[in-house]
């Protein structure tokens, strides 16, 4: 598992699958909350959370074209899917839901990879995944305003 | 990478699937119930009197902003969807039978921290349109929320559909685009 480069994958699974059943549960528990909507800042937000806990837990295996391509499918696939079960994505098609989560989290995972290199002042470095992930979300949040 | 490492990922993905689905579907008449049971407890606020009894109007108008219409004694709580500056914006507007606004409450949003969500607890903000009839304009009898024009003119246009339908003048008030 510590060597699988669709790691990020798994982890991405936990993270989203979490926050759907969170959701879920508070429909039942504060049913007039105002619940966050699944668009693109939060699909970033997740995709970095993952990524983050990815990076803590250990160093990373080379990523490959192939397995950046793998893991972007996938994360569509989470997109699209998860929400869908948890009843979360009545009022956007799931096929939209897996485009947007497949680019999303491809381009998070190619952009994280390479900034996480770049900030990284040394094999310990504890904040680099941190700071990397403060910066891409950001940036994104930037990004989605502006389209 | 080799075919195997796909397995972990697969079986993650539908092992938190099968969770949620299982989930969705043991709690969601429970979770449907509760809601509805909220949601005529928040309307009944926004009418005179305070009515116990909502029933869901059909709206066949032009105005696509008009999502649901809610009657009861008093008036009517219409849930409106505007475009704020962050994405759409979901409002429910109680209107009484005449015509006046007497509640709203911002539902959903995407609003900005400090800035466009405003329109979801700024009373003085919110206050400014009960009493109105669907004249309500901002920098006219309206002051729009501090660096949030654009989300103000969207509460704003939302309010007037709501009016608009109950004086019957709910042709397509431009509240499906942004900043109208």
């Amino acid at each position: 598992m510590k060597n699988n480069p669709l790691k990020r994958s798994v982890l991405l699974a936990a993270v989203v699958g979490l926050a759907c059943l969170a959701l879920a549960l508070s429909g039942i528990f504060a049913p007039m909350a105002i619940r966050p909507r699944l668009d693109l800042p939060m699909m970033l937000g997740l995709s970095v959370l993952a990524l983050t806990i990815d990076a803590y837990w250990g160093p990373a295996p080379r990523l490959s074209w192939s397995a950046l391509a793998a893991n972007a499918a996938l994360g569509g696939a989470v997109f699209a899917l998860l929400p869908w079960c948890a009843g979360l994505a009545e009022n956007t098609p799931v096929w939209t839901l897996g485009l947007a989560g497949a680019a999303v989290f491809g381009l998070a995972c190619l952009l994280y990879t390479a900034a996480l290199e770049r900030i990284a002042t040394g094999p310990k470095a504890p904040l680099a995944p941190a700071g990397t992930a403060l910066m891409l979300y950001l940036a994104g949040q930037c990004l989605s305003g502006i389209l | 990478m080799r075919t195997k490492d796909l397995i972990a990922p697969v079986a993650a993905l539908l092992a938190a699937a099968a969770v949620l689905f299982g989930v969705s579907s043991a709690l969601g008449e429970t979770a449907r119930a509760r809601e509805e049971a909220a949601r005529t407890e928040i309307m009944a606020y926004m009418l005179p009197g305070r009515p116990a009894d909502f029933t869901q109007e059909d709206y066949d108008g032009e105005d696509e902003s008009i999502r649901r219409v809610f009657k009861a004694d008093g008036g009517y709580v219409i849930e409106v969807e505007t475009a704020g500056y962050a994405g759409p914006m979901v409002l429910w507007v109680g209107v009484t039978n005449g015509g006046e606004v007497s509640g709203l409450t911002v539902r959903q949003h995407g609003e900005t921290f400090g800035l466009g969500r405003g329109a979801q607890t700024d009373a003085p903000f919110l206050l400014q349109f009960l009493g109105t009839a669907g004249e309500a304009a901002v920098d006219e009898n309206i002051d729009a929320l501090t660096g949030a024009t654009v989300t103000s003119k969207a509460v704003t246009r939302a309010v007037n559909s709501a009016a608009a339908f109950v004086t019957g003048a709910d042709v397509s008030s431009g509240a499906t685009e942004w900043e109208g």
